[in-house]
């Protein structure tokens, strides 16, 4: 017999289920509501040969699943969030059932109250930098010393790790400043660990990956600090060095996933 | 009321950076729960294998969308 388990991908106030009506959620399975006095969490129903303790940890380990996942966790949570905060909960939450999931609904609800509150037409964004020598990586002409090619070969290679090791710094101490002034602008801040490069594909090396809560759905504050600092960098720098060896990417509008952890339980 | 918030559709979002806040972010819940992710430094390590894997069969990187 098939065992089903509840897969919950946020809770949020009195949704309406016109809202989720014919969205695909994981597995392939409608995403549908379980409601709980004024709490309504967004559920879908999964097979727990897959979705149970042993299959789950198989299926986080095969990249195409987890997409897949990862995919329509998302989706099932923006959809939602037009009509109202959403608090996301951490992918792959299962319950035995809709009574679990109502359980858990009487039992936090005043919780996810106050967090539905708090994040309340609040938007993350994403920053990433990576490092990005731009055209101070040009090569730099050394006509060498023909009576010493050798030691030619090894003060090229000093300095080119000199300046690698500078820029690195250099980029670092940039990533620094950019992010002291992004928060102060923001209503919270996080900051993840820097991505694997095979993962994300992205050959430079990434110094900083950040989050940032901002009310309003408008991003323009967060970047206009940025471009400040930038700014007021370049100021500082001259114009002989530049500013840092940066490059800088937004992403979003996210779903508060980065800011929304309970209290710890009562 | 300030204007709706919508978030980026999913097909716009980079896997690595749905992940880092799937993974590491959201409300975690014990009790009655199946499971959760606890251990997302395994399954990190795991990924980073899997892509490695992956990339000896192709031979090119895997790449993430953004």
């Amino acid at each position: 017999m098939t065992e089903l388990g509840s897969y919950v991908y946020g809770v949020a106030r009195g949704v309406d289920p016109a809202t989720v009506a014919g969205l695909t959620g994981v597995a392939g399975n409608p995403v549908r509501v379980v409601a709980y006095a004024a709490l309504s969490a967004l559920v879908s129903t999964v097979d727990l040969a897959e979705f149970g303790e042993p299959g789950l940890r198989s299926n986080l380990e095969d990249l195409g699943w987890l997409e897949a996942t990862a995919r329509a966790h998302h989706t099932a949570l923006a959809a939602a969030v037009p009509a109202g905060p959403v608090v996301p909960l951490r992918l792959a939450t299962i319950f035995r059932g809709d009574d679990g999931v109502r359980a858990l609904l009487a039992e936090r609800g005043a919780m996810f109250d106050a967090t539905l509150r708090r994040i309340q037409g609040r938007t993350e964004w994403g920053l990433k930098a990576y490092l990005d020598p731009g055209e101070r990586a040009a090569p730099t002409v050394d006509r060498g010393d023909p009576d010493a090619p050798g030691t030619t070969y090894l003060r090229r290679r000093r300095a080119q790790r000199q300046e690698g090791e500078e820029l690195r710094h250099a980029a670092a101490q940039g990533a620094e400043v950019i992010h002291r002034a992004v928060s102060a602008v923001a209503e919270a801040a996080r900051r993840y660990p820097p991505q694997n490069g095979e993962l994300s594909g992205e050959p430079r090396e990434m110094v900083l990956n950040a989050a940032y809560l901002l009310p309003g759905a408008d991003r323009a504050p967060l970047e206009q600090a940025l471009e400040q600092a930038l700014e007021e960098a370049g100021e500082q720098a001259g114009e002989q060095a530049g500013t840092w060896p940066l490059r800088v990417r937004w992403t979003g509008p996210w779903v508060p996933y980065s800011f929304v952890e309970l209290e710890p339980e009562p | 009321m300030s204007a709706p918030v919508r978030p980026a559709v999913t097909h716009r979002l980079a896997l690595v950076d749905l992940l880092d806040r799937l993974l590491a972010g959201g409300v975690v819940l014990v009790g009655e729960i199946t499971i959760s992710v606890a251990d997302v430094e395994l399954i990190r390590i795991s990924l980073r294998a899997l892509i490695a894997s992956v990339e000896a069969c192709h031979g090119e990187p895997t790449r993430g969308r953004s």
